[in-house]
């Protein structure tokens, strides 16, 4: 099972005007899990990268992402929002659908990477984007589920294999 | 048929990985075997083999960035397109190989 993700983190009809204020409330229920330390300074990490070039990669779907000393462990929250969001200024690029990943600075780049890796390769297959775009919390909590537990095995294998 | 690519893009986060499947979706579709090496935030993986490069009709690459090892697909026909171009014309990109070649 993965450890990157639980139900709680699932979040739908968010009702918010601008991906900052998106990105925070998914930070704010990612900080109940005990996996953040402090939230204010993880989302100034997750704006930073945003800053560099807007995660948002089409379907309606972005992906902020940090790596943050303020990270305890690895994790992820998805959310939906009411309305779409403007994410990126430049293209006019609209999303409703938001994955957040979390992860510790002293983690390693790798397992962030692979798990980013491993969600993109799977978002363009339309039967997994379908799930994520309109299904309900269970069906999506699933499809996550899976999706992470495959990649974190991954993941570990290949640190272990880098390592020695 | 046999087409091998190389995808990279500026962060080597979430486009690389997006452009690889892509054309391995494309790939099926049209009934052309495709290997694709990515040059990504985590390295190279799944590099190109020199049997699949010297069977491979032409090299599909994303130019947005350099990449490495160009000078393998020395005499082949090369492709260079943007990735997210790869990524939204993958089908078109796989129809024309198969037509032209």
């Amino acid at each position: 099972m993965s450890t990157l993700f639980n139900r709680d983190c699932i979040l739908f009809d968010i009702d918010a005007d601008s991906k900052e204020e998106i990105i925070l409330t998914l930070i704010h229920r990612l900080k109940q899990t005990g996996k953040i330390t402090n939230a204010e300074d993880f989302y100034h990490d997750t704006l930073a990268r945003e800053a560099i070039c807007p995660t948002s990669i089409g379907y309606n779907i972005s992906f902020p992402h940090g790596k943050s000393d303020h990270v305890k462990e690895a994790c992820i929250a998805y959310g939906r929002s009411r309305r779409p969001i403007l994410w990126n200024t430049e293209t006019g690029e609209t999303v409703s659908s938001i994955l957040l990943i979390a992860v510790p600075k002293t983690d390693g780049a790798m397992t962030h990477l692979k798990i980013l890796a491993s969600l993109s390769r799977k978002i363009m297959h339309a039967e997994f984007r379908d799930i994520l775009i309109g299904s309900e919390k269970e069906a999506i909590y699933q499809l996550l589920e899976n999706a992470l537990s495959d990649n974190q095995t991954e993941a570990e294998l290949c640190e272990t294999h880098c390592a020695h | 048929m046999k087409v091998v690519g190389i995808t990279a893009c500026p962060s080597g986060v979430a486009h690389t990985y997006m452009a690889a499947e892509a054309l391995k979706i494309s790939g099926k579709k049209f009934g052309i075997q495709i290997s694709v090496e990515t040059q990504g935030g985590s390295g190279i993986e799944d590099p190109l083999k020199d049997t699949d490069i010297a069977d491979a009709v032409c090299v599909i690459i994303a130019n947005d960035i350099a990449v490495q090892g160009m000078e393998r697909f020395k005499g082949k026909k090369v492709l260079k397109l943007g990735v997210s171009d790869i990524i939204a014309k993958s089908d078109a990109i796989m129809k024309k190989i198969k037509d032209t070649f």
